[in-house]
Order: structure tokens, then sequence, then C-alpha cells
């Protein structure tokens, strides 16, 4: 998927004294074509602002989000959420396990969401779901519940849960940022590997290892998008 | 949706106490909604069977007697009562322009003393001209009423074929009447000359009702059946103006009395219902908002997962149509357990006729009040729903809970 931001901007209207409007990103233009696609920066630098905005879950101020050269914010609600479902994965920063279901049923959610309701595609998402959980190295809780897991066993639910439908661009918000050095590398070797059978993958890290395994590198401070690097794809 | 049913009923579990408390709430509307227009009916049904079994057109008592409203103690509340006027107004109600029938009645208290088994009412028809009683005792019994031969009321505890001393004779029960929910129900009826006996053993006993009337001209009450063609409060009037010393009313209007402690009771239950549904609809408003609140973060992530705004209404709003059905449910089965064995004392404390209505209407009030309580009940649900999903995911998701 072709994905492009033309002249972004995002203000948060603040409740409090002073100056109410706040300016989280100023004007930005991006294209992501494919492979992985890094965003560094200090906290509160608006780089969550920037994700939720380029994957369609949060409308800019300003500027358009082209998915394919269609214009997302522009979209019914009902086209952008399908939409979402099938060809976008994302990975929302903090912890996002739905408490009432098991890991492997948070996996699936995304299937379940796409009201499928064919037997055979039923049982690929159940296996594609287990082959997911295994590749994160968290099957062995299939049928735990969220809050019986560790922080860094959910965010790699959370990678799981993002891949299921394949999605066409995957979006990460510090995925690996509760992770030992071990599962981080297992992460990013994923990562990798999607991104070469052709999922491009944007995300946001405070962690200099994955720059290693970035193509395109961003940095962010106070909103101002700039180009760090860029490795030959 | 399949998997609206599954988060729901996956979040109730791992909620039991608070899904609990829910259903409560939305039982009390349905208890409400059930209980209180079963009663409503109930009493009005009473009404209806009472009009019926009144079954004349006019009532003339004598004058005392309709001023005091002995007449309907005696036949609404079942107060034992008694009052007697001289038979020669029964020859003047038969002369008055437009009374088809004229049949006389007589009663007698009975006490609760040694002569007599229990304190009740008893009713003396005139057989040759009764048009109200026998009609209903026709129902229970066909066989021929004898001296000393009684038909009791619903409520009056005696097998058919039992035997019930009054001033120390003894009857022989035939038969027992169906229930009208009235003080009739704990009536006995019996003839005339049965009555004037048992006034007879009454006065020698000691017991002085009679006054100076002599008791072989002695009737208490006078029930008109109106010629066809004539209004009957035309011939309540003429009954008024031409003969002295007695009231005369019509049949409706004694009942009047009645139906307006009705509307009255009515009202309070109406008012009743109101206030519950109001609190309760308030409660679940605020409980559905709370909860919702709670689990902002949860919804999000549906939305980003890529549920639509409707698809999580349909989501939220799926819980609470479950909550909204057992509720109902649940409630639907209490007011059953409280309001069917209540009737009874319902009655005396209301002091008005209440006679549940017939299962069918039972039935259909059930259904009626299942589904609007269920409907409502989810339908507070609403407001939480169209809040979560009016707001965009990349801002909820920020909004821990
Ligand atoms: N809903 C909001 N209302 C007001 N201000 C907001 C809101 N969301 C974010 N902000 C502000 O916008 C700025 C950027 O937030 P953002 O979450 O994008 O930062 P971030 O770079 O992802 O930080 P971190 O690395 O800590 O996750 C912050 O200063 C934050 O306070
Ligand atoms: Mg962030």
């Amino acid at each position: 998927m072709h994905l492009q931001a033309k002249g972004i901007t995002k203000d948060y209207f603040r409740k409090g004294r002073g100056t109410n409007v706040f300016t989280a990103l100023h004007p930005t233009d991006l294209n992501v074509d494919g492979g992985i696609t890094v965003v560094v920066g200090k906290s509160g630098s608006g780089k969550s602002t920037l994700l939720n905005v380029l994957s369609g879950v949060l409308s800019p101020t300003e500027g358009t989000v082209l998915w394919d050269g269609e214009d997302i914010y522009a979209l019914s609600d009902k086209t952008l959420s399908c939409l979402r479902n099938a060809k976008v994965g994302i990975v929302p920063q903090g912890q996002t396990g739905l408490q009432s279901l098991t890991v492997k049923e948070n996996v699936l959610v995304p299937f379940y969401l796409s009201e499928n309701k064919d037997k055979q595609a039923s049982a690929l998402a159940e296996s594609r779901a287990d082959e997911l959980l295994e590749k994160v190295g968290v099957s062995h809780l299939s049928d735990s519940y969220p809050n019986e897991l560790s922080g860094g066993e959910l965010r790699r639910m959370a990678i799981a849960r993002a891949l299921l439908n394949r999605p066409e661009v995957l979006f990460a918000d510090e995925p690996t940022g509760d992770l030992d050095e071990e599962n981080t590398a297992l992460i990013l070797r994923l990562f990798r590997e999607i991104a070469d059978q052709g999922t491009a993958v944007v995300m946001v890290t405070h962690d200099r290892d994955s720059l290693s395994y970035a193509d395109k590198i961003y940095s962010m401070s106070s909103g101002v998008l700039t180009v760090e690097s860029i490795s030959e794809i | 949706m399949k998997f609206a049913r599954t988060i729901a009923k996956n979040n109730f579990k791992k909620k039991p106490l608070r899904t609990l408390a829910l259903i409560l709430l939305v039982a009390f509307l349905s208890f409400t909604a059930f209980g209180g227009s079963l009663v409503i009916l109930s009493l009005k049904n009473g009404l209806d069977s009472y009009e019926a079994r009144l079954g004349a057109d006019v009532v003339v008592v004598p004058y005392q007697a309709r001023t005091q409203g002995t007449f309907e103690s005696i036949i609404l509340q079942g107060i034992p009562g008694y009052f007697y006027m001289d038979k020669s107004h029964l020859d003047k109600v038969r002369a008055v322009d437009g009374v088809a029938i004229a049949s006389p009645q007589f009663y007698l208290a009975t006490v609760s003393a040694g002569c007599c088994s229990v304190p009740v009412q008893i009713i003396g028809f005139d057989p040759e001209t009764d048009f109200t009683i026998q009609p209903w005792i026709k129902k229970s019994y066909t066989g021929s009423i004898g001296e000393y031969d009684i038909i009791i009321g619903a409520d009056v505890n005696m097998p058919v074929d039992g035997k019930l001393t009054f001033y120390d004779k003894e009857c022989r029960v035939v038969a027992q009447l169906d229930k009208t929910g009235t003080g009739l129900d704990t009536t006995v009826y019996c003839n005339m000359d049965t009555a004037k006996d048992l006034e007879r053993s009454a006065e020698e006993l000691g017991f002085s009702y009679l006054g100076d009337v002599p008791l072989d001209r002695a009737i208490s009450s006078v029930f008109v059946k109106v010629k066809q063609g004539y209004d009957v409060d035309y011939v309540t009037d003429r009954i008024n103006i031409e003969v002295r010393h007695v009231k005369a009313g019509g049949a409706k209007s004694m009942v009047s009395g009645v139906a307006d402690g009705l509307t009255s009771v009515s009202n309070v239950i109406g008012v009743l219902i109101a206030v519950v549904w109001v609190l309760c609809v308030v409660i679940l408003i605020v409980a559905f908002t709370m909860i919702t609140g709670e689990r902002k973060k949860e919804f999000a992530i549906l939305r980003i997962l890529g549920a639509s705004r409707l698809k999580l209404s349909l989501i939220v709003g799926t819980e609470a149509a479950l909550i909204g059905g057992i509720g109902s449910l649940v409630g639907l089965g209490l007011s059953l357990l409280v309001v069917l064995p209540l009737g009874a004392s319902l009655r005396t404390a209301l002091s008005l006729p209440y006679l549940l209505p017939s299962v069918g209407v039972i039935v259909g009030l059930a259904l009626g009040a299942l589904v609007v309580s269920a409907v409502v009940g989810s339908m507070t649900s609403l407001f939480a729903a169209k809040k979560i999903a009016g707001t965009e995911s990349g801002l909820l998701i920020r909004e821990d809970a």
C-alpha cells in the first residue's frame, strides 16, 4: 500500500489556563511505500499523534492522509473501519488486551470484526492465530487472560493481533518497549520478515537497537518531523 | 452478531456482581409494570364481577341504610349487618311505572357467640321473584333449596354437605358459589323462610334486630329490574318520589362509589409505577454511562481493530439487551410470586373488589411488560453507546480506566 501524508497537522485543545490550543504536530509530509520506517524522538514530541493520524484513528487538524491515493478521512466511518480492519495492522501504545477475552480470542478479534462467516476462513484464522502466537513466543499463554500476562507478553500478543489479517501496513507504537533484548530481536526479525514479504512497517521507538533494522529513520522533535537517514531498499 | 454476544457473555462472567445489579434494576421495571397493572386490572375485574353479581337495575333500601352506607359495607366488604322495613314498601315499589320485577331480600347478621358457627352475612331471597341470586346459584347447584338449606360464598370455609349452625339452628350447605372478589364471597344465601326462621330463633335467644317491624312483614331491600324501554334513572326517581322512607339507587351508581375508590387506587399505583420507572431508568443510564466510561479503552481497541461506530453501538447494545431481557424475566417471575399470593390481603387492605383476570389476559400483560421493560432497559445504554462511538478512537485510547 502506498501511504502518503500531505501537510498534516494536529492541534489538541487542552483544558486549563492560558492558551488552550496545543499544536502537537506541525505541517508534515510523509511517504511510505514499504520497508521499515522508524520514528524516534523524545517523550511528548508527537510520535504517537503522528502514528494515530497516519493509521486512520485520529483525524488531522489540517492536511490529508492518502492510502493508495484515497483520502481516508473523507471516507465514511464504515468504509474506513473496514479498510482499517482489512489492510492495516495497529499496535497501539500501552496495554491493549481485552480483559474479557483469552489471549487467543484477543488475537482473533480482527477476524471476528471482519464478519467473515465462512467456516473455512474461520479455521484458517484460528491456525494463523496459533502460528502468530508461536512466532512471538506466547503460544503457551493462548488460553490465559490478559491480566495473567506480563507487560512484554501483552505487547507481543498485540503484535500477533495486528498481524492476523495480513495487513498491508503495520503501525507499531513502541512495540519493543517492554521487551528484553532477546525478545526485542525476535520481534524486529519478525518485522524484517514481513517487510520483506511486502508489508510496510511504520514504528515508533526509543530503542536504539531498532535503528539497525530500519530502512528509513525519522526523528520527531516538538511536533516537527525530520529525516535522519534513508538506506537503500 | 455472534462476536457481540461473546464479548457480552465474557464481560458478564468477569463482572458477575455488576451484571447482577443491572439485572435487578431492570427486574424492577418489569416487576412494577406487571405487578402494578395486574393489581389495577384485578380491581377493575372485581368491579365488573360485582356489578354482574348485583344483577339489578335499581336497589331499594330503607332510607337510613342508604345514608349510613350499610348496604355497601355488607355487599362490598362483607361486614355483617342488617336493616329492615315494612313489606308494604315492596307493593308500593311494584306499583311504580317502569318496574318489571321487584324482589325482596332479607338480611341477617350472625355473631361469633356460641350459638353461631361463624359470623357471616345471611341473605334470604324470595325464590318466587328473585332474579339476581338464583342465576348465580344455578351455576353450581341445580337442585331445590329447601328449609335450612344454605348456599355459601367462595370464602366461607365449609365443604358442600357440611353443617353450619346459626342461632342454634343447624343448616346444610348445598352449594358453594364462584369467587367474586367482594364481600359476597363471605355471604351465606338461603330462601326467605329459612332467613326468617333464623331471625326468629335469634330473637328468642335475646338478640333484637327487628325493632318495631313485625317479623312476618319485615324485608331488608328490594331488587328491581326495570321494564324494557324504561330509563333506569327515570324509574329510580319515580320510586324515590312515590315511595316514602326508602332510598332507591341505581345499582350502577352504588358501584360508582367503588369505582371512585378504584380510580384513586389505580392512580396511586400508576404514580408509583412512574416513580419507580423514572428512578430505575435514570440509575440505569448513569450505570451504563459509568460502565462504558470504565471500558473506554476496550472500546477504543475495538475501534482501532476495525469496528465501525455502528458495530460498537451494537456491542454495547447487545450487552444491554441481554441484561434487559434477563432482568425483565426475573422481574416478571418475582411479581408473579408476590402479586398472585398477595391478592387476598390486598383486597382487605383496599376494601375494594379484587378478582384476578383470566389466564389469557395475565399472559398478555406479562408479555407486554416483558417487552416494554426489556426495550426501555436496553435503551438506557444508548446514551453511553453514542458518547463512546462519537469520540475519536485515537483520543479514546489515551483515556485509561
Ligand atoms: N488528547 C490530548 N489533549 C491534549 N494534549 C494532548 C493530547 N494527546 C497528546 N497531547 C499532547 O501532545 C503531545 C504529543 O503527544 P504524543 O502522545 O504524540 O507524544 P509521544 O511522542 O508519543 O510521547 P511518548 O514517547 O511519551 O509516547 C504531548 O505533549 C501531549 O501532552
Ligand atoms: Mg507515544
